[in-house]
């Protein structure tokens, strides 16, 4: 009796303990992931010659200058730039998600000569870097006139074995086969099936697969900057890399941090919309709910 | 919850958008009147004239001062120099320029020295001399000497000239060398074991000589006597060990502090407060870079004075080349020709544009004008110091290695003067580099 | 208006490693292939299967994991290919027909409801498809919600429901298209017992409802007894037997559907099958049954020879007696209105009795000594080598 009420105190201090240092090194992990955003809001509020000057964690008061600044800058146009970048990121994650979920479907529900080869062949694609890949189809662009072509920064993300094989995990996990044949037996085709039934059962992975391809996409910098030449058509990672690479009359940290400020907006808008669904899609696929 | 936010995230988003332009119609600036080049092309040549840049310094003197012939449409295509990405897309457009249908061909593009070799010494740019820009009389040497391939046939030319100078402090020179006169700061250092024993008396009144550990470093690899790579062999040149030596004494008697030249420790120096005696620049330096020093508050213009210093050397500037291929070849050498011989226009650059132009006879000019001074320097004539150090200065001995060369030394001694290896590892580690960059290389 | 042939239908899945696992889309095949037969081909998960249901027929296919029964009621419902045969529905060949285009509705053990759905839409989804008048919809999803009484969950999403209600959904589903076959695929072993032995019931009351033809699937004789105008026994992709539930029981065709009928199991004892006076009789150590005079006419037609035979005998068909077939009581487990004894070792089987008279319940301890003989026109005399049972 003694024994066990010592044995249990001890428990209790034990997991005390345990629950002060996970609560100390989630509070630093949440330090370290909002500092940087706090650090740019700072740096967006500062004058170049302020951030010359060194680091500080106070405000200053540059914030509308700098807005006015970046907004002025006759090499770039920020409006525009993002509706470029979110157009291409919209786009090219929709395709992604829809076509790797189809692709997904298609080896997940149906049997196939060489299905096994079809999946082992595009998770090998998966382990190539895209870079390698990416300077041949630059010459391509190049030699075939496709250069300034949205669909260049598009179309190539319909292949994409992570999105392939996340959703390839996912049905495993929570698309029994059943589903399937009862829409065939109700009469659906099976596209109306992918589509209707399938779909929606796919939400939360859509939506994590969804943010991902499209924060990959609206920060891609190193195809575009080779694919689109034209001012016009350039998007937000291109400018900001033109605000970096200015000269130095007009080289001015406070608009590049205040066009960094800018960019980022639309991702945590689209990650507040998807939140719901993805925090379900991180945590379910394991566990069928 | 979450949506009210996004919500009012988007909307704070979209009334921003439409709110900036309100206040972007007041900033027009009043027209001036200018001097502008009349341009020329000739019959059946192209209509789209491509320009290749990596930022809009060019395209902003192009527009001002060079009046486009009628019928040619000027396209600017502008690719960041960010990871590499104007050299590739750049790279792509020169490789595929036979392909190119004319509208889409390459027919002007613009280089730094630190790579220009990569496009002088290749087929893809063409002699400049057989489209007509022969007369270099008035160019400064080292620019030509730049934008020249091996056997000397010149491929572009460049619009501006970057003589840098020695850069003090008038108050720490008076303390320390009991004047702040230029001419008298220059006799006094006028070569390097001069700078060192400077540097001796300044670490004894409290100074330092400089606020880098590389400072120093671009006059010693600019006068370079043989190229980084000989026979395929990596060697120091003598000039760049020469810097080590010197820099390896500075930092030993701690006369310099160790930060990079755009570290703030270095750019901090620059305020009234700062201990720093000596900077190295040319006039991009002190007019946009220092800015520091020009802060109204904490900062001290006009405390500031520029001499030759030991070594006369040059930081930057951008050459404009000719592509293979061009189908407006009368043009380009029209605007090679505008950028370093039409007088008037190069006046404009310097009077406009605080350049120091590529032509001498004008800069000549604001040389002996007593009215062009520079208030940061406390009213001295900035362009005089540097015409007489423009003539001295060499473009030799350069290979495509040299930038990673540049960058590969001074990243590793750096970490050794910070006391992270010891010097034989520090070279040790800038021999790996270069084995890693470019194996065909050998290193000690 | 629906009657079904199936004519020598056989399926048979191609090896190719594991690939075949997939196929057979079974945890069922998977673990069982070993009893299949294996040919050229490929592995036969059914065997020329022949089988005329007629309209409005309750059919149950019945049998353990891997004999093929789901395999062929999917062939049925065009899930899977047929490989070789014909089936027929109202006369028309079905074998490259799509499902939907079958007329047939199909309820899956694990009710398959469309989880995004509300009831409503699960139910109405296949009338949506074939473009139905939304009145019309309405009055159908209603009328068999409730039919199911299901009527007060309809806006609720399957999450939302419990195992009985989701069943009960699954099957509004399918009756709601009024299909000439309706398909039912071990609808009731994902149900705790007591629920399932309620469905049981709604499935017999509703088949009186909507009066079309069913083939349902399950594994367990209980359900196939008290379900099936006619039962279809299945082992190893071989039809057994097929009989109205009584056929089944009273006359197994060979041992194992006299096994896998009936709950306790039959008892099985070696015995010998003799002619005493011109008669049949079993020879069991202990006793002699002579058998009935049905039993003698079938075994004489069939010209049946002394021999070595297995002897069935279920477990109220045994008889009390003081002097016998001998076993030692080990465990007895009291009913209520019944017990079961289980004997052990009684010439090297174990065996179960049921007592249905109480005043000997009390006798039979464990360890106690009792002798047993049998009804007459009970016993069932099986060959030991075909196990076949000999009268037929």
């Amino acid at each position: 009796m003694n024994t066990n009420t010592v044995n249990s105190k001890k428990a209790i201090a034990q997991l005390t303990i345990v629950r002060i240092i996970v609560y100390i090194i989630l509070a630093i992990l949440t330090i370290l992931c909002l500092f940087s955003f706090y650090m740019l809001i700072i740096n967006s509020t500062r004058s170049n010659g302020e951030l010359q000057g060194g680091f500080t964690l106070i405000p200053s008061t540059h914030f509308i200058q700098n807005l006015v600044n970046a907004w002025n800058d006759s090499s770039i146009n920020i409006p525009r730039g993002m509706l470029n970048s979110f157009l291409i990121a919209a786009l090219s994650a929709i395709c992604a998600t829809y076509f790797s979920a189809l692709t997904a479907y298609g080896i997940h529900a149906y049997n196939f000569r060489g299905k096994k080869f079809a999946y082992w062949f595009i998770l090998a694609i998966m382990v190539i870097p895209s870079q390698v890949a990416a300077s041949g189809f630059v010459q391509i662009c190049y030699k075939f006139g496709l250069t300034n072509n949205y669909l260049m920064l598009i179309l190539p993300g319909i292949a994409s074995p992570v999105v392939f094989f996340y959703m390839k995990q996912y049905m495993e996990a929570v698309l029994p086969m059943e589903i399937v044949e009862a829409a065939r037996v109700d009469g659906s085709n099976e596209f109306f099936t992918f589509n209707r039934v399938i779909l929606p059962m796919l939400k939360p992975a859509l939506a994590v697969q969804l943010i991902f391809t499209f924060v990959a996409s609206w920060n891609n910098y190193f195809l575009p900057s080779l694919l689109l030449t034209k001012s016009e058509l350039k998007t937000v990672p291109i400018m900001i890399a033109q605000l970096r690479s200015a000269d130095y009359s007009k080289f001015d940290m406070g608009k590049v941090y205040m066009f960094i400020l800018l960019a980022i907006l639309p991702v945590v808008i689209v990650y507040l919309i998807l939140n719901r669904n993805i925090i379900k899609g991180v945590t379910s696929g394991s566990v069928k709910g | 919850m979450k949506k009210l936010l996004a919500l009012i995230l988007a909307s704070a988003m979209v009334l921003t958008m439409l709110a900036v332009p309100a206040f972007a119609e007041e900033a027009e600036a009043p027209a001036e009147e200018i001097v502008m080049h009349e341009g020329v092309t000739a019959e059946g040549e192209g209509t789209v004239f491509n320009i290749y840049a990596w930022n809009e310094e060019f395209k902003g003197f192009f527009e001002k001062y060079y009046q486009v012939p009628e019928g040619v449409t000027v396209n600017w295509i502008i690719v960041p120099s960010d990871g590499g990405a104007y050299q590739n897309a750049l790279d792509e457009a020169l490789l595929n320029q036979e392909n190119a249908s004319a509208d889409d061909k390459v027919d002007m593009f613009l280089a730094e020295a630190d790579y220009i070799l990569k496009y002088t010494g290749s087929e893809l740019t063409q002699d400049v001399g057989a489209l007509g820009v022969t007369d270099f009389s008035n160019a400064y040497e080292y620019t030509v000497q730049a934008a020249s391939d091996a056997n000397g046939v010149v491929k572009g030319v460049s619009f501006q000239c970057c003589p840098s100078a020695l850069i003090y402090r008038r108050s720490i020179a008076k303390d320390v060398l009991g004047t702040d006169d230029p001419a008298e700061v220059q006799e006094a250092l006028s070569d390097w074991d001069k700078f060192a024993a400077v540097a001796d008396q300044a670490k004894e009144k409290g100074y330092y000589m400089t606020a880098s550990f590389a400072a120093t470093y671009r006059p010693f690899s600019n006068n370079a006597s043989t190229p980084w790579v000989v026979d395929g062999a990596l060697q120091i040149p003598a000039e760049v060990q020469q810097w080590i030596d010197l820099t390896d004494s500075m930092m030993e008697k701690e006369e310099s502090l160790t930060s990079g030249i755009w570290e703030d420790e270095c750019t901090a120096q620059m305020f009234a407060e700062g201990k720093t005696m000596c900077y190295f620049g040319p006039a991009w330096y002190f007019n946009f870079s220092m800015g520091n020093a020009q802060d109204p508050e904490k900062g001290c213009p006009g405390d500031w004075a520029i001499c030759e210093g030991p070594m006369a050397h040059f930081w930057g500037g951008t050459w404009i080349l000719a592509p293979a291929g061009t189908d407006n070849p009368t043009m380009v050498a029209d605007v090679m020709n505008t950028f370093i011989n039409d007088e008037a226009v190069c006046e404009e650059l310097v009077v406009n544009e605080a350049q120091f132009s590529n032509n001498q006879a004008v800069n000549g000019k604001f040389a002996e004008d007593p009215a062009f001074g520079v208030e940061f320097l406390g009213g001295q004539n900035a362009t005089a110091v540097f015409v007489e150090m423009a003539k001295n200065i060499k473009f030799e001995n350069g290979t495509i290695y040299d930038q990673l060369c540049n960058e590969g030394l001074q990243n590793n001694l750096q970490d050794f003067y910070r006391g992270g290896s010891t010097k034989d590892e520090a070279l040790a580690n800038f021999y790996k580099y270069i084995n890693e960059s470019y194996p065909e290389v050998v290193t000690p | 208006m629906a009657r079904v042939i199936l004519k020598d239908i056989k399926k048979i899945y191609p090896m190719s490693g594991d690939q075949k696992k997939k196929k057979a889309k079974g945890k069922k095949t998977e673990h069982k292939t070993g009893n299949l037969q294996i040919t050229d081909k490929g592995v036969v998960a059914v065997q020329a299967f022949n089988l005329d249901i007629a309209d409005k027929e309750f059919i149950v296919l019945v049998g353990p994991s891997g004999c093929g029964k789901s395999t062929t009621l999917r062939m049925i419902a065009g899930l899977e290919d047929i490989s070789e045969g014909d089936l027929y529905i109202d006369d028309e060949l079905m074998n490259g027909v799509a499902p939907k285009d079958r007329d047939i509705a199909m309820v899956f053990q694990n009710y398959a409801l469309y989880p995004h759905m509300s009831v409503y839409d699960n139910m109405a989804f296949s009338l949506k498809l074939k473009h139905m008048d939304k009145k019309e919809i309405d009055v159908k999803v209603r009328e068999a919600a409730e039919i199911l009484g299901i009527t007060e969950y309809l806006d609720r999403k399957p999450k939302a429901l419990s195992g009985g209600q989701r069943q009960r959904v699954a099957i509004g589903r399918a009756i709601v298209r009024n299909p000439k076959v309706f398909l039912m695929d071990e609808p009731l072993s994902n149900l705790d017992a007591k629920l399932r032995n309620q469905m049981r019931a709604e499935i017999l009351k509703l088949r009186q409802k909507i009066n079309t033809t069913f083939i349902y699937v399950t594994h367990d004789q209980t359900e196939a007894m008290t379900l099936g105008d006619r039962i279809v026994i299945m082992k190893d992709g071989y039809i057994q037997q097929i009989g109205t539930p009584q056929q089944v029981f009273d006359h197994p065709a060979n041992l194992f559907v006299a096994g896998f009928i009936g709950s306790p199991q039959m008892n099985m004892m070696d015995g010998r099958l003799i002619k005493k006076d011109g008669k049949y009789a079993v020879e069991l150590p202990g006793t002699t049954v002579v058998l009935s005079e049905e039993k003698q006419a079938r075994l004489a037609a069939n010209d049946v020879a002394e021999q070595e035979v297995i002897v069935g005998v279920r477990p109220e068909h045994v008889i009390l007696t003081d002097s016998g077939y001998r076993g030692t009581v080990e465990v007895s487990e009291l009913m209520g209105s019944s017990m079961h004894v289980h004997l052990t070792d009684v010439h090297g089987k174990d065996m179960v009795v049921i007592l249905n008279d109480k005043k000997d319940f009390d006798k039979f301890t464990t360890g106690a000594q009792i002798d047993l003989t049998f009804t007459p026109d009970v016993v069932h005399v099986f060959d030991r080598t075909t196990q076949k049972n000999l009268e037929w």
